[in-house]
């Protein structure tokens, strides 16, 4: 992963305090939010804390009852086709025309953007690898093709922002991995603006540079992913150890205050520390060993941090608000 | 706006379902035209003999007035020993002779010179013997010789002798079907009751001019019928007796078939977005909402015209080749004051064509509206084929309750043919107001499918 980056601090959506009430319920309150050109921008939050009401928002598929979204400085509502201009989107699911071939789809788009190319359109659907499935019609693609599809369909017009919605639903781990490369290389080197809105937190964990976290239609945290990750002030640390007598290890273990075991199986177990705790982690090696355990190995679980922030952050009762 | 309305084209002419309906109203025109050719074609045996003593039976139970002379009639014709049939020049030569010759000699005959008598009995005598031996020029210089004697207006003398006159003169067989024969007949009837109003008038009776135009527009009319030799014609209201143009002209009909599958494509085309999902990928674009739904409904006006006009072009190829090329130039007549003026036909085809499409664009924009308001296609179609199967219907049951301001209703005001021939369902329905009603309907149906389109939370 690379390390550093200079983010250009061009504004690419601008969120002013934004709220929307369906009915008598606001589900998104006062949202304030900027993203910036040349970053890919998670968009987290559990079912219903209001994603995809603020991307619709964002896109003019709803009003926005207070506040105002500007896109690349231009407002949404007032100067759409302007703003529009520059936005590629897939809003929920990439529902195409069945009845025509993934062509004919990509020419119904393309037509209505200003300076799309027969050559562009070859070039998005390479890049999203359906060349040799693009003239079938859309009834016999799968749920991840269409999904790249819709991708491609985004890209078209070479926009400066790109806002999708759960756009890794339904694509294979394979499909998945591609498109984080499409996505974080044309971020980078085009210096787009790339929002991606998702629940799968280790998916955001590799893709995004920084994310928003929103829950009951208010933002909580703003940050950049390499920061959550490695702030274990929030999360604390999560551990699996390698050894000879699991059970044992776990009793040993439970003895600490400041340490819980989450999983236990014949020669593994995982542990969490929590916030703040980590330097009692060479007392545990320690004790663990003096008690005529084998230690072969203790690593840190990487994947699993920005879930347990998330999780920590939200207060996940399990309850959609 | 032409890439959009290009986009909706292709929306509609990649889907199967179109081309299914559109074979089927091409299977339609052509076999309306393939019905009207076999129905053509055949025979009727028409001739229906007179049934005499039923005839009689009846007479002799209801006895309406003057009927003896008709008794008298069918005693003649039973004892004939001759069959008689409706529509032979002797059958209605016989009924002719009975009433001039016959009823005098029944109601006057004491008034009556033995003189008088004589030559009454002698007239009748020789038509009977005529009509029996089949003999129509000797039958037609007696009835000429009957008239001269007894009629004394110059006037009134040349109006009913035309007929017998014309017919004499240009060798007319009176059972040849020769189409003359019918033309010279209603001009010698028309003639006739002119000459009645004239003597009328002179008398000091006030008879408007439009009573008067009545009888002497026609007559211009049939007259320059026999001037030009026209068999075939078309009048103002588009009825002819030329195969190929009424068979043409009927054709229009099948527009409301079309309307259904116009119905269905506006039913469907915004509330199948919906449910398609693929409205959201449609209004992404920088393109305003409004240049969509506009470019939608004008989508659908430019099929409209297309279909209206390829039924038009279909039936007009299928009916010249099935009726042939000669009646293609059967003129369209129509007299004003007196004039007659000849206009080209294929024009009026055109126009009650037209007054169908103006049917069809009416029902269409209504599946429109609701498609739009309420998202779904199958209430849009299922109410869209309701209103133009079940609409007459429901406006013929409130003209008869009498209820008047149902001539306020869509439905009263679409059927245009109708009520351009002055048969709307309502009295005194004229083609302007209907034409004002339409449009402000139409204006409501797509200002509400403009509002609800623009502003609908997606």
């Amino acid at each position: 992963m690379e390390k550093e980056r200079n983010y250009d601090k061009t504004v690419a959506i601008k969120i002013e305090h934004v709220s929307k009430w369906f009915g008598k319920r606001k589900v998104v309150d006062d949202l304030c939010l900027e993203t910036y050109a040349g970053e890919v921008f998670g968009f987290l939050g559990p079912n219903g804390a209001g994603k995809t009401t603020t991307i619709k928002m964002a896109v003019g598929l709803i009003r926005i009852d207070e506040g105002h979204i500007t896109i690349c400085g231009a407002d949404v509502e007032k100067k759409f086709e302007k703003a529009m201009a520059n936005v590629g989107g897939i809003v929920e699911n990439p529902e195409m025309y069945k009845y025509m071939t993934g062509m004919q789809n990509l020419r119904q788009y393309a037509r209505m953007r200003k300076g799309v190319t027969e050559e562009r359109i070859r070039e998005v659907v390479e890049l999203v690898g359906l060349t040799n499935r693009i003239h079938e019609k859309i009834s016999r693609y799968s749920l991840g093709m269409r999904q790249r599809l819709g991708v491609a369909q985004a890209l078209l017009h070479h926009p400066k922002v790109l806002i999708l919605d759960e756009p890794t639903n339904g694509l294979d781990p394979a499909g998945i991995r591609g498109l984080r490369d499409i996505l974080r290389s044309i971020a980078h080197k085009e210096q787009i603006c790339v929002m991606v809105s998702s629940h799968l937190m280790s998916e955001m964990q590799l893709m995004c540079d920084r994310v928003g976290i929103i829950v009951n239609g208010k933002l909580v945290q703003v940050t950049s992913v390499e920061a959550l990750v490695q702030d274990t002030s929030v999360t604390g640390g999560r551990y699996r150890y390698h050894v000879s007598d699991s059970e044992k290890a776990g009793q040993i273990i439970s003895g600490f205050q400041a340490a819980s075991v989450i999983e236990t199986d014949p020669g593994h177990l995982e542990i969490l520390l929590e916030a703040g705790n980590e330097s009692i982690l060479p007392e545990i090696n320690r004790k663990l060993i003096l008690n005529g355990i084998e230690l072969y190995t203790v690593a840190p679980v990487e994947g699993q941090k920005l879930e347990d922030a998330f999780i920590e952050l939200t207060k996940g009762d399990g309850q959609i608000a | 706006m032409l890439k959009l309305i290009k986009n909706e084209w292709i929306k509609i002419f990649s889907k199967v379902s179109t081309y299914i309906m559109l074979v089927l109203v091409a299977l339609f025109v052509i076999g309306f035209a393939g019905l009207m050719f076999i129905n053509s074609r055949y025979e009727y045996d028409s001739r229906i003999a007179v049934d005499e003593t039923s005839e009689l039976e009846y007479l002799t139970i209801s006895k309406p007035s003057g009927y003896e002379v008709d008794v008298s009639m069918y005693e003649f014709m039973r004892d004939s020993q001759k069959e008689w049939y409706y529509g032979q020049w002797q059958t209605d030569a016989i009924q002719d002779v009975f009433q001039e010759f016959q009823a005098p000699l029944l109601y006057q005959e004491d008034q009556m010179t033995e003189e008088e008598k004589n030559e009454w009995n002698n007239r009748l005598e020789t038509a009977k013997a005529l009509i029996l031996a089949d003999d129509w020029d000797g039958y037609v210089e007696e009835w000429l010789d009957y008239l001269s004697d007894t009629v004394n207006d110059p006037k009134m003398l040349e109006a009913k002798s035309y007929y017998w006159n014309y017919m004499k003169e240009h060798q007319i067989d009176p059972e040849s079907g020769d189409w003359r024969e019918d033309c010279a007949r209603s001009i010698g009837s028309m003639k006739e009751q002119l000459a009645e109003m004239e003597a009328q008038i002179a008398a000091g009776a006030n008879i408007s001019e439009e009573r008067m135009s009545e009888i002497t527009d026609p007559l211009a009319l049939e007259e320059y019928r026999l001037e030009n030799g026209l068999e075939n014609y078309m009048d103002e209201n588009g009825h002819t007796s030329d195969l190929f143009f009424n068979t043409w002209t009927q054709g229009a009909m099948i527009v409301v078939l079309a309307s259904v599958v116009m119905i269905v494509l506006a039913g469907g085309c915004v509330a199948n977005e919906f449910s398609n999902g693929t409205i959201k990928f449609l209004l992404i674009n920088p393109v305003k909402r409004s240049k969509i739904i506009i470019s939608k409904y004008l989508t659908l006006i430019l099929v409209s015209v297309v279909l209206i006009f390829g039924i038009f072009a279909v039936s007009g190829v299928t009916d010249l080749i099935l009726f042939g090329a000669e009646g293609w130039n059967t003129p369209m007549l129509s007299v004003h004051d007196g004039v007659v003026s000849q206009g080209n036909a294929v024009f009026y085809v055109l126009k009650s064509y037209f007054y169908q499409g103006i049917n069809l664009l009416v029902m269409m924009t209504m599946a429109f509206m609701i498609s739009s308001l309420l998202r779904s296609s199958a209430v849009s179609i299922g109410i869209g084929v309701a209103a133009l199967m079940g609409g007459s219907m429901l406006i013929q049951i409130l003209a008869m309750l009498g209820c008047d301001w149902g001539r306020y209703i869509l439905f009263a005001n679409t059927d245009l043919n109708s009520i351009a021939q002055g048969n709307g369902i309502f009295p005194n329905q004229d083609l302007t107001s209907s034409i004002v009603i339409l449009a402000v309907y139409m204006a409501v149906f797509l200002l509400t499918a403009y509002d609800g389109f623009t502003r609908r939370e997606v």
